[in-house]
């Protein structure tokens, strides 16, 4: 399954892990369960969406870096190698 | 004195059943040179004394962190006599993984099957006798946190003390189990106090720690190189075949009701389809707008406008009764007040606007935008990601720039911050409104979000132009995690629309009051001349620059100097043209100097011109490059300009 995994994300045929679940026939839960041990594992890295400007910025008058609360998974180099090698 | 360990996921009940079984009977340390916490603690049963140690909870008994390391340590090396696994009914297939590789290892395994009783009311039918007799190894149902199950979980665990266990082998295929063996032979004989097979398999797997312990001998290392030359890692066939080994045991033994569609999934199968998903987001930011328009310009606006207009003729006449000098008076009342006090005006609509942003975000519905928005994204060379940042720019493109620093491909990166411009700022809103309420004040809404629609058009654009041209390479593989919708929480909502605000404030109070008044004092040299008029040095400068602009629709001196006020921050448009055109009322002088035409063509220019000076210092900044933050100012003028006089030119045409 995390074999997979890594291919429908490769392949771009996945957005997220509700279609992930959808395109291998499991349940969500279990999608969520394959793609954090692939981040375990390094082979997806899990980006928050959070980004910090160390502080005030020229121009920008906002108290904090804005967090869009959108979570996203991508493939590492390990995980881009390792498909490579399939 | 006996020792038992207890061994689970986090989340899985362990402490609660560790307190429950020991009651205040417990004290808590360190892990020797680790900062992870050791809690142990006592129990006596049949006036037998145990001792029992909780480990850290984990899902998986690698070496990822120091508490797996821990825990797998002291089930290895600490000898306990016992490890209770504690495993959450509810979510067994997840737990049973750190169960398979404690049976690995060969553990005296007992399980705890806790939380039980809502696993029933779930209606998860768990057939424990089977499961049992599979996993060879003695099970209790427990519900720690209401106390069921303890005494027998108790009596279980004492009774399997001294219990003959044999490790569980698990076939990983041909392949791998014929490596498992050749390393195993390797370790024969070798001094290491862990079990040889288990050894084997977390050198497959690749794990850090045990390489490291084994690499001290130079033929298991030169085996191990080998290996990795030959790229045989088998870390994902490894976890798979375990997946694989615990679906075969549950899909026969555990029976869970079908999946039931959530209120998010029922959503989701609207909001976020194929084929309604982008038409819905469309027209959701069209309903937002009208809102916008609707609460924040006609019902509010007229009051702030009204207040605003008070105060200005109260300070006026204020000046006027103490004699004060007449430059002063015209400075507040026309530079200040129609400056500064032309931009305040818009703060109603500022409000509205990112209140009903902050809702969507808080909904979780952005997170659907940037997943329905991701195909179309695709097919212009950018990814979904990008489109977050795209969504941050509304706000400000300043953020929204620095956003792009979590897109880790250059080319996806570059693009996203040339692009971002596009996404209309709230400093831009004033403009627009300005405009809209002189020639469009029935279809406000609409006007509105075909602006917005057509700065995301043109963004669209050129990243594909971008992709094609100056950033060709490779793409990012990614997916997104859809959060479950929820109610917005006002608290949230109303600190995001407030820091807009505030942003907004500030800069009226602070950019936008210097460059008014910059432009007062030009506008007022030389000495004699009539204040705001052509023959002013702002007039002239005005003048200079007009006819550039002539093609497009606003060859007025008063349009060019606001559009390069508008370089130094965008509310400085209206604040500009409030001033020049003061004391008239600016809806009525901009109905007076622009065509219906030349106001659609003149808000294209604002939205696509040249960015503000701190977004082209964040792209400097960001781009490490002057030469790209020269290229962004130069480009979209050179674009704004184009498209405002493609509009103007074949909008003359017809109209």
């Amino acid at each position: 399954m995390l074999k997979e995994c890594l291919k429908l994300i490769s392949n771009k045929t996945v957005k997220s892990t509700r279609d992930i679940a959808n395109r291998l026939g499991i349940d969500e839960k279990y999608a969520n369960e394959l793609i954090d041990k692939l981040v375990q594992m390094e082979y997806l890295s899990r980006d928050n969406g959070e980004f910090s400007c160390g502080g005030k910025c020229f121009g920008c008058n906002l108290a904090n870096c804005p967090s869009n609360s959108i979570i996203t998974f991508s493939l590492t180099d390990k995980g881009k190698k390792y498909l490579k090698n399939l | 004195m006996h020792t038992i360990a207890l061994v689970g996921n986090p989340n899985s009940g362990k402490t609660t059943l560790f307190n429950a079984i020991t009651g205040s009977n417990q004290h808590v340390g360190n892990w020797p040179g680790v900062t992870v916490e050791k809690k142990e603690g006592f129990f006596t049963y049949k006036d037998e004394k145990y001792t029992l140690v909780d480990l850290p909870g984990s899902y998986t008994l690698g070496a990822f962190s120091e508490d797996e390391i821990v825990a797998r340590d002291f089930v290895l090396k600490g000898n306990p006599d016992v490890v209770i696994n504690v495993i959450d009914a509810t979510n067994i297939k997840r737990n049973l993984y750190l169960t398979i590789q404690l049976l690995e290892m060969g553990a005296n395994v007992v399980l705890a099957l806790n939380m039980i009783d809502e696993a029933k009311s779930k209606k998860i039918n768990i057939d424990i006798k089977r499961l049992s007799e599979r996993l060879n190894v003695p099970i209790v149902e427990t519900s720690a946190s209401k106390k069921i199950g303890v005494d027998e979980l108790l009596k279980v665990t004492v009774e399997s003390i001294g219990r003959k266990t044999k490790p569980l082998e698990i076939s990983y295929g041909k392949y791998i189990d014929q490596e498992i063996v050749n390393i195993q032979k390797l370790l024969e004989n070798k001094d290491f106090l862990y079990p040889k097979r288990w050894m084997a398999i977390k050198i497959l797997e690749n794990d850090r720690e045990i390489i490291s312990l084994v690499s001290s001998d130079s033929e298991i290392k030169a085996y191990i190189d080998k290996l990795r030359e030959e790229d045989k890692i088998f870390e994902l066939d490894i976890v798979d075949k375990r997946y694989d080994y615990i679906n075969n045991i549950t899909r026969e033994l555990i029976k869970e009701p079908e999946n039931v569609l959530t209120t998010t999934d029922k959503f989701d199968k609207v909001l976020t389809s194929y084929i309604f998903g982008v038409p819905i987001f469309a027209l959701i930011m069209a309903t937002v707008f009208q809102l916008t328009f609707k609460i924040g310009q006609d019902f509010l606006g007229g009051y702030v406008e009204s207040f605003i207009g008070y105060i200005a003729t109260l300070v006026e006449n204020l000046l006027i009764s103490i004699n004060a000098p007449e430059l002063l008076v015209s400075f507040i009342s026309e530079g200040f007040f129609g400056g500064v006090g032309a931009v305040l005006v818009f703060v109603p609509l500022i409000v509205v606007l990112y209140f009903f942003l902050a809702i969507l975000e808080d909904t979780g519905y952005m997170a659907r935008a940037a997943y329905v928005m991701d195909s179309l994204m695709r097919k212009v060379g950018l990814q979904g990601k990008s489109f977050i940042s795209m969504i941050v720019g509304f706000g400000c493109n300043v953020p929204g720039i620095m956003s792009t620093r979590t897109l880790e491909n250059k080319k996806d990166r570059m693009i996203a911050i040339l692009i971002n411009p596009f996404m209309s700022c709230g400093a831009r809103l004033p403009v627009y409104m300005v405009f809209i309420g002189a020639f469009f004040p029935k279809n406000g809404g609409i006007v509105l979000f075909l602006i917005y629609a057509l700065g995301i058009t043109m963004a669209l654009i050129m990243a594909k132009v971008f992709s094609k041209t100056l950033f060709k390479g490779e793409e990012t593989h990614f997916i997104m995690e859809l959060p479950p919708y929820r109610l917005p929480s006002m608290n949230s909502v109303f600190r995001d629309m407030w820091e807009k605000v505030w942003e907004f404030l500030k800069r009226a109070g602070t950019v936008i009051f210097l460059v008014v008044t910059i432009l007062w004092v030009l506008s007022m040299l030389p000495a004699g001349v009539e204040p705001y008029s052509k023959e002013s040095l702002l007039g002239r400068i005005g003048s200079f620059l007009a006819p550039i602009f002539t093609p497009a629709g606003f060859g007025t001196w008063q349009a060019s100097v606001s559009l390069f006020a508008g370089i130094a921050a965008k509310e400085a448009i209206v604040g500009t043209l409030g001033m020049l055109y003061s004391p008239m009322d600016l809806t009525e002088a901009l109905r007076m100097n622009f065509t219906t035409l030349s106001a659609i063509s003149y808000m294209v220019m604002v939205l696509l011109y040249t960015p503000c000076a701190a977004t082209i210092a964040t792209v400097k900044r960001e781009t490490n490059s002057a030469k790209w933050a020269l290229f962004m100012a130069i480009y979209t003028f050179l674009l704004g300009y184009i498209m405002a006089v493609l509009v103007y030119q074949i909008g003359s045409l017809f109209i």
